[in-house]
């Protein structure tokens, strides 16, 4: 796979221990994925956030590791926002291609992350 | 002078406001990317690493462990779990230096963060007070 502007973070997560193999090329997949999708290029300044909450939110699943629940204000806030729609389908398929079939409390935190890149693109 | 860095992934200017408000002449505070932060760390141009994420223990410190490693780094806050003065002590007291909490948590987070860091400071300049 050709290299990425977003590589150089994940190449650090996982050299130091944070992330390994599996989810360094799953998460390299999502970046590709949301390219694709949204015909916006990723960098570390639309997507630092989105792509290292990703790769260390995958980890924890790998693990089958828990977080604690999103507060119910924040999550309402999520659910509100005009990108959540999108943002959910985007993200099942990703959980899809995981084999993630309940992402637990992680989910509401991937949504969030997804939600807030989605409304930080320049509209087109 | 504690010298803090704010990092991490949310809510940077929110953090780095109440460390101005806190800490007033006794600090000196920047905002940087994640891995720039921890680089000004491990360069000796900051003392502390602050960042935040919406769980505490992805975007607020990833990019502090890759540079710093785990044992200088440490989650204070997560979701549910508020900030504990005790195990803030003993962090600071340890010598960790990268400190995440979560978005929900700045205030509370932040404001014991800068009286365990301020006190450490007060100390280490005058030994005989403590």
């Amino acid at each position: 796979m050709k290299e990425h502007a977003m590589d150089f973070r994940l190449c650090l997560l996982k050299e130091s221990g944070q992330i390994g193999d599996a989810v360094f090329e799953q998460v390299r997949g999502l970046v590709r994925f949301l390219e694709k999708c949204t015909g916006a290029e990723l960098n570390e300044d639309n997507s630092a956030m989105l792509v290292t909450h990703f790769a260390v939110a995958a980890e924890r699943l790998r693990r089958g590791e828990d977080v604690g629940a999103m507060e119910d204000t924040a999550r309402r806030q999520v659910l509100a926002s005009p990108s959540c729609e999108r943002a959910a389908f985007l993200l099942d398929d990703w959980l899809a291609e995981l084999n993630v079939l309940d992402a637990g409390n992680e989910r509401d935190f991937l949504l969030l992350h997804l939600c807030v890149f989605l409304e930080n693109l320049p509209e087109t | 002078m504690v010298r803090i860095i704010v990092g991490g992934q949310m809510e940077k200017a929110r953090i780095a406001d109440l460390v101005r408000k806190l800490g007033g002449e006794r600090v000196e505070v920047q905002v940087k990317s994640d891995l720039e932060a921890a680089m000004s760390v491990k360069r000796g141009e900051a003392d502390c690493y602050f960042g935040c994420c919406a769980t505490g223990g992805g975007g607020s410190l990833a990019g502090a462990i890759a540079i710093l490693g785990y044992g200088q780094c440490v989650s204070v806050s997560m979701p549910g779990i508020a900030p504990d003065r005790n195990k803030i002590e003993q962090a600071v007291a340890e010598g960790k230096k990268a400190f995440g909490f979560t978005d929900g948590h700045v205030d509370s987070a932040v404001a014991l963060l800068m009286e365990v860091l301020l006190k450490r400071e007060a100390a280490l300049k005058n030994p005989s007070a403590e």
